[in-house]
Protein backbone atom coordinates (compact mmCIF):
# COMPACT_ATOMS: atom_id res chain seq x y z
CA UNK A 1 0.00 0.00 0.00
CA UNK A 2 1.59 3.61 -1.22
CA UNK A 3 1.33 6.24 1.53
CA UNK A 4 0.66 9.84 -0.09
CA UNK A 5 2.96 12.28 1.44
CA UNK A 6 1.08 15.60 1.28
CA UNK A 7 2.58 18.85 0.29
CA UNK A 8 3.18 20.69 3.17
CA UNK A 9 0.56 23.92 3.47
CA UNK A 10 1.50 27.44 3.37
CA UNK A 11 0.82 28.23 6.94
CA UNK A 12 3.35 25.01 8.37
CA UNK A 13 5.96 26.16 5.76
CA UNK A 14 5.74 29.81 7.64
CA UNK A 15 5.63 27.87 11.33
CA UNK A 16 8.76 26.18 10.22
CA UNK A 17 10.15 29.35 8.77
CA UNK A 18 9.97 31.25 11.65
CA UNK A 19 12.01 28.41 13.69
CA UNK A 20 14.78 29.53 10.64
CA UNK A 21 14.40 26.63 8.44
CA UNK A 22 15.86 28.01 5.25
CA UNK A 23 14.64 24.32 3.80
CA UNK A 24 10.82 25.65 4.38
CA UNK A 25 12.19 29.00 2.63
CA UNK A 26 13.22 27.05 -0.36
CA UNK A 27 9.98 25.54 -0.81
CA UNK A 28 8.15 28.20 -0.26
CA UNK A 29 10.10 30.07 -3.17
CA UNK A 30 10.02 26.84 -5.24
CA UNK A 31 6.42 27.14 -5.05
CA UNK A 32 5.69 30.87 -5.95
CA UNK A 33 8.69 32.06 -7.23
CA UNK A 34 7.34 32.05 -11.23
CA UNK A 35 4.12 33.55 -10.26
CA UNK A 36 6.19 36.62 -8.41
CA UNK A 37 8.69 36.85 -11.08
CA UNK A 38 6.08 37.31 -13.60
CA UNK A 39 4.13 39.82 -11.84
CA UNK A 40 7.36 42.01 -11.44
CA UNK A 41 8.32 41.62 -14.86
CA UNK A 42 4.43 42.63 -15.83
CA UNK A 43 4.85 45.81 -13.60
CA UNK A 44 8.57 46.89 -13.82
CA UNK A 45 9.28 46.02 -17.83
CA UNK A 46 12.59 44.59 -16.82
CA UNK A 47 13.83 41.38 -16.87
CA UNK A 48 16.97 42.37 -14.00
CA UNK A 49 14.72 44.68 -11.69
CA UNK A 50 12.41 41.79 -11.10
CA UNK A 51 14.71 39.17 -10.23
CA UNK A 52 15.89 41.72 -7.79
CA UNK A 53 12.72 42.64 -6.62
CA UNK A 54 11.81 38.81 -6.63
CA UNK A 55 14.83 38.22 -4.24
CA UNK A 56 13.77 41.19 -1.94
CA UNK A 57 10.34 39.38 -1.62
CA UNK A 58 11.31 36.23 -0.40
CA UNK A 59 14.32 37.82 1.81
CA UNK A 60 11.37 39.75 3.38
CA UNK A 61 9.23 36.61 4.30
CA UNK A 62 12.39 35.46 5.53
CA UNK A 63 12.96 38.27 7.38
CA UNK A 64 9.50 39.23 8.57
CA UNK A 65 8.37 35.40 9.04
CA UNK A 66 7.29 36.19 12.44
CA UNK A 67 4.75 38.78 11.99
CA UNK A 68 3.52 36.84 9.32
CA UNK A 69 -0.73 35.92 9.99
CA UNK A 70 -0.57 32.05 9.36
CA UNK A 71 -4.13 32.32 9.18
CA UNK A 72 -4.40 34.16 6.38
CA UNK A 73 -3.50 33.04 3.21
CA UNK A 74 0.08 34.01 1.56
CA UNK A 75 -0.44 34.45 -2.10
CA UNK A 76 -1.89 38.28 -0.87
CA UNK A 77 0.90 38.88 1.38
CA UNK A 78 3.67 37.97 -1.46
CA UNK A 79 1.80 40.51 -4.16
CA UNK A 80 1.31 43.03 -1.91
CA UNK A 81 5.37 43.19 -1.21
CA UNK A 82 5.56 42.80 -4.97
CA UNK A 83 3.57 45.83 -5.87
CA UNK A 84 4.79 47.87 -3.12
CA UNK A 85 8.48 46.94 -4.03
CA UNK A 86 7.82 47.54 -7.76
CA UNK A 87 6.50 50.81 -6.87
CA UNK A 88 9.08 52.21 -5.10
CA UNK A 89 11.76 51.30 -8.07
CA UNK A 90 9.37 52.64 -10.51
CA UNK A 91 8.80 55.95 -9.24
CA UNK A 92 12.52 56.31 -8.30
CA UNK A 93 13.34 55.64 -12.35
CA UNK A 94 10.58 57.59 -13.25
CA UNK A 95 12.69 60.29 -14.55
CA UNK A 96 15.13 58.29 -16.97
CA UNK A 97 12.92 55.88 -18.30
CA UNK A 98 14.26 54.51 -21.60
CA UNK A 99 11.56 54.58 -24.65
CA UNK A 100 8.92 51.72 -24.19
CA UNK A 101 9.90 49.98 -27.30
CA UNK A 102 13.18 49.28 -26.30
CA UNK A 103 12.08 47.88 -23.37
CA UNK A 104 10.31 44.84 -24.58
CA UNK A 105 12.85 43.22 -26.43
CA UNK A 106 12.33 40.09 -24.33
CA UNK A 107 9.93 38.66 -26.43
CA UNK A 108 9.50 34.64 -26.39
CA UNK A 109 7.20 33.76 -28.95
CA UNK A 110 5.06 30.58 -28.66
CA UNK A 111 5.60 27.88 -31.30
CA UNK A 112 3.04 28.25 -34.43
CA UNK A 113 2.06 26.76 -37.36
CA UNK A 114 3.47 29.17 -39.46
CA UNK A 115 6.85 31.81 -39.29
CA UNK A 116 4.36 34.80 -40.72
CA UNK A 117 1.93 33.93 -38.50
CA UNK A 118 4.70 33.27 -35.57
CA UNK A 119 5.35 36.82 -36.65
CA UNK A 120 2.01 38.71 -36.81
CA UNK A 121 0.71 37.03 -33.75
CA UNK A 122 4.64 37.92 -32.09
CA UNK A 123 4.39 41.64 -33.49
CA UNK A 124 0.18 41.51 -31.81
CA UNK A 125 1.73 40.65 -28.55
CA UNK A 126 4.61 43.29 -28.45
CA UNK A 127 1.81 46.17 -29.29
CA UNK A 128 0.12 45.08 -26.29
CA UNK A 129 2.58 45.40 -23.88
CA UNK A 130 4.07 48.26 -24.88
CA UNK A 131 0.28 49.53 -24.34
CA UNK A 132 0.12 48.20 -21.06
CA UNK A 133 3.87 49.44 -20.23
CA UNK A 134 2.52 53.06 -21.44
CA UNK A 135 -0.58 52.78 -18.47
CA UNK A 136 0.19 54.43 -15.49
CA UNK A 137 1.37 52.12 -12.65
CA UNK A 138 -1.87 51.98 -10.76
CA UNK A 139 -4.01 50.54 -13.45
CA UNK A 140 -0.98 48.59 -14.63
CA UNK A 141 -0.97 46.45 -11.75
CA UNK A 142 -4.61 46.33 -11.76
CA UNK A 143 -4.22 44.63 -15.28
CA UNK A 144 -1.12 42.75 -14.06
CA UNK A 145 -3.06 41.25 -10.89
CA UNK A 146 -6.15 40.56 -13.00
CA UNK A 147 -4.95 39.02 -16.10
CA UNK A 148 -1.80 37.93 -15.12
CA UNK A 149 -2.73 35.88 -11.71
CA UNK A 150 -6.33 35.93 -12.66
CA UNK A 151 -6.93 37.27 -9.02
CA UNK A 152 -10.41 38.70 -8.20
CA UNK A 153 -11.77 42.31 -7.55
CA UNK A 154 -11.90 41.80 -4.01
CA UNK A 155 -8.27 40.15 -4.15
CA UNK A 156 -6.79 43.12 -5.25
CA UNK A 157 -8.69 45.01 -3.64
CA UNK A 158 -7.35 43.30 -0.24
CA UNK A 159 -3.52 43.38 -1.77
CA UNK A 160 -3.65 47.06 -2.41
CA UNK A 161 -5.57 48.25 0.23
CA UNK A 162 -8.20 50.09 -1.56
CA UNK A 163 -11.89 49.71 -1.95
CA UNK A 164 -13.23 47.40 -4.40
CA UNK A 165 -15.00 49.89 -6.50
CA UNK A 166 -11.38 52.05 -6.73
CA UNK A 167 -10.20 48.23 -8.19
CA UNK A 168 -12.86 48.45 -10.90
CA UNK A 169 -12.69 52.17 -11.48
CA UNK A 170 -9.15 51.28 -12.43
CA UNK A 171 -9.56 48.01 -14.54
CA UNK A 172 -12.41 49.98 -16.33
CA UNK A 173 -9.92 52.87 -17.74
CA UNK A 174 -6.99 50.76 -18.87
CA UNK A 175 -8.68 48.74 -20.40
CA UNK A 176 -10.49 51.65 -22.36
CA UNK A 177 -6.87 53.09 -22.85
CA UNK A 178 -5.39 49.84 -24.04
CA UNK A 179 -8.20 49.93 -26.57
CA UNK A 180 -8.13 53.19 -27.22
CA UNK A 181 -3.92 53.20 -27.95
CA UNK A 182 -4.54 49.64 -30.16
CA UNK A 183 -7.16 50.94 -32.29
CA UNK A 184 -4.80 54.12 -32.90
CA UNK A 185 -2.23 52.14 -33.71
CA UNK A 186 -2.96 49.65 -35.70
CA UNK A 187 -5.88 52.15 -37.62
CA UNK A 188 -8.37 49.68 -37.26
CA UNK A 189 -9.26 46.71 -35.40
CA UNK A 190 -8.73 44.07 -37.31
CA UNK A 191 -6.01 43.12 -34.66
CA UNK A 192 -8.41 41.79 -32.58
CA UNK A 193 -9.70 39.17 -35.60
CA UNK A 194 -8.70 35.95 -35.04
CA UNK A 195 -6.43 36.76 -32.06
CA UNK A 196 -8.06 33.98 -29.92
CA UNK A 197 -6.44 31.32 -28.16
CA UNK B 1 -15.75 50.71 -33.96
CA UNK B 2 -13.49 49.18 -31.37
CA UNK B 3 -12.09 46.16 -30.42
CA UNK B 4 -15.03 43.88 -28.77
CA UNK B 5 -13.87 43.08 -24.98
CA UNK B 6 -13.47 39.39 -25.36
CA UNK B 7 -10.91 39.46 -28.05
CA UNK B 8 -9.28 42.61 -25.72
CA UNK B 9 -9.28 40.15 -23.21
CA UNK B 10 -7.66 37.72 -24.75
CA UNK B 11 -4.75 40.36 -25.94
CA UNK B 12 -4.12 41.30 -22.27
CA UNK B 13 -3.77 37.77 -21.17
CA UNK B 14 -1.79 36.22 -23.92
CA UNK B 15 0.54 39.12 -24.50
CA UNK B 16 1.00 39.09 -20.70
CA UNK B 17 1.43 35.33 -19.81
CA UNK B 18 3.50 34.90 -22.84
CA UNK B 19 6.11 37.90 -21.29
CA UNK B 20 8.35 35.79 -19.33
CA UNK B 21 9.76 32.02 -19.44
CA UNK B 22 11.65 30.78 -16.10
CA UNK B 23 14.20 28.76 -16.89
CA UNK B 24 15.09 26.08 -14.42
CA UNK B 25 18.93 27.42 -14.13
CA UNK B 26 18.00 31.53 -13.83
CA UNK B 27 15.23 29.97 -10.47
CA UNK B 28 18.18 27.63 -9.30
CA UNK B 29 20.88 30.84 -9.29
CA UNK B 30 18.13 32.71 -7.89
CA UNK B 31 17.58 29.93 -5.24
CA UNK B 32 21.32 29.86 -4.37
CA UNK B 33 21.80 33.88 -4.03
CA UNK B 34 18.55 33.62 -1.75
CA UNK B 35 19.95 31.12 0.18
CA UNK B 36 22.98 33.25 0.49
CA UNK B 37 21.26 36.49 2.07
CA UNK B 38 18.76 34.78 3.80
CA UNK B 39 21.84 32.81 6.00
CA UNK B 40 23.14 36.15 6.67
CA UNK B 41 20.12 38.10 7.69
CA UNK B 42 18.42 38.29 11.08
CA UNK B 43 15.15 37.57 11.28
CA UNK B 44 12.46 40.52 12.99
CA UNK B 45 11.39 39.20 16.30
CA UNK B 46 7.60 39.18 16.61
CA UNK B 47 5.35 41.95 17.62
CA UNK B 48 6.00 42.46 21.01
CA UNK B 49 2.16 43.44 22.17
CA UNK B 50 2.13 44.61 25.71
CA UNK B 51 -0.94 43.13 27.56
CA UNK B 52 -3.74 45.48 29.02
CA UNK B 53 -3.34 46.49 32.52
CA UNK B 54 -5.70 45.82 34.81
CA UNK B 55 -7.46 48.38 36.30
CA UNK B 56 -7.70 48.51 40.04
CA UNK B 57 -11.25 48.51 41.82
CA UNK B 58 -10.36 51.31 43.65
CA UNK B 59 -8.97 53.43 40.47
CA UNK B 60 -12.03 51.86 38.54
CA UNK B 61 -14.57 53.75 41.69
CA UNK B 62 -12.66 56.99 42.32
CA UNK B 63 -13.15 56.98 38.43
CA UNK B 64 -16.87 56.58 38.09
CA UNK B 65 -17.32 58.61 41.19
CA UNK B 66 -15.03 61.64 39.58
CA UNK B 67 -17.76 61.38 36.49
CA UNK B 68 -21.08 61.42 38.48
CA UNK B 69 -19.93 64.07 40.41
CA UNK B 70 -19.39 66.44 37.34
CA UNK B 71 -23.10 65.44 36.09
CA UNK B 72 -24.11 66.41 38.87
CA UNK B 73 -22.76 69.78 39.00
CA UNK B 74 -23.23 70.48 35.66
CA UNK B 75 -27.03 69.82 36.70
CA UNK B 76 -27.41 71.65 40.10
CA UNK B 77 -24.59 74.34 39.85
CA UNK B 78 -23.03 74.97 36.74
CA UNK B 79 -25.35 77.54 34.94
CA UNK B 80 -23.02 78.64 32.20
CA UNK B 81 -24.94 76.87 29.59
CA UNK B 82 -28.32 78.52 30.83
CA UNK B 83 -25.97 81.90 30.64
CA UNK B 84 -24.94 81.93 27.15
CA UNK B 85 -28.73 80.33 25.98
CA UNK B 86 -30.37 83.36 27.59
CA UNK B 87 -27.64 85.74 25.98
CA UNK B 88 -28.01 84.87 22.40
CA UNK B 89 -31.80 83.96 23.21
CA UNK B 90 -32.91 87.37 20.55
CA UNK B 91 -30.98 86.03 17.82
CA UNK B 92 -33.30 83.34 18.03
CA UNK B 93 -37.07 84.12 16.12
CA UNK B 94 -39.74 82.18 17.35
CA UNK B 95 -42.68 81.77 14.27
CA UNK B 96 -46.19 82.35 15.36
CA UNK B 97 -49.55 83.09 14.10
CA UNK B 98 -52.50 85.10 15.69
CA UNK B 99 -55.37 85.46 13.39
CA UNK B 100 -54.33 83.90 10.69
CA UNK B 101 -51.57 86.49 10.40
CA UNK B 102 -47.48 85.21 10.33
CA UNK B 103 -45.62 86.67 13.35
CA UNK B 104 -41.86 86.83 14.39
CA UNK B 105 -41.23 87.36 17.99
CA UNK B 106 -37.46 88.82 18.91
CA UNK B 107 -37.06 88.05 22.88
CA UNK B 108 -34.88 90.68 25.05
CA UNK B 109 -31.89 88.87 26.74
CA UNK B 110 -33.07 87.84 29.61
CA UNK B 111 -29.91 89.62 31.78
CA UNK B 112 -27.82 92.65 30.96
CA UNK B 113 -24.31 91.71 30.66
Amino acid sequence: METVHAEPSDAELIKRLQSNDLGALGTLFDRYYAQIYRTAVAITHDDAVAEDITQDCFLRLHRYAHRIDTTLPLPPWLYRVTVNLAYTWVSRHKKRRVSLETVVDYLISPARSTPDHAAEIAGLQQEVRTAISALNFNQRVVVVLHYLNGLSLDDIAQILDCPVGTVKSRLYYARENLRHRLVHTNGEPQVAHGYTR
Amino acid sequence: MGIPDNHLDNMIVLALETKTHVARRQKLTAWEQLHRRAARQVMMAPYAIPPKPALKPSVFYVRWARRLVRMLHIIFTDDTVYDRAARKRCLMPVWGSIGGTVVVHFYPPLRAH
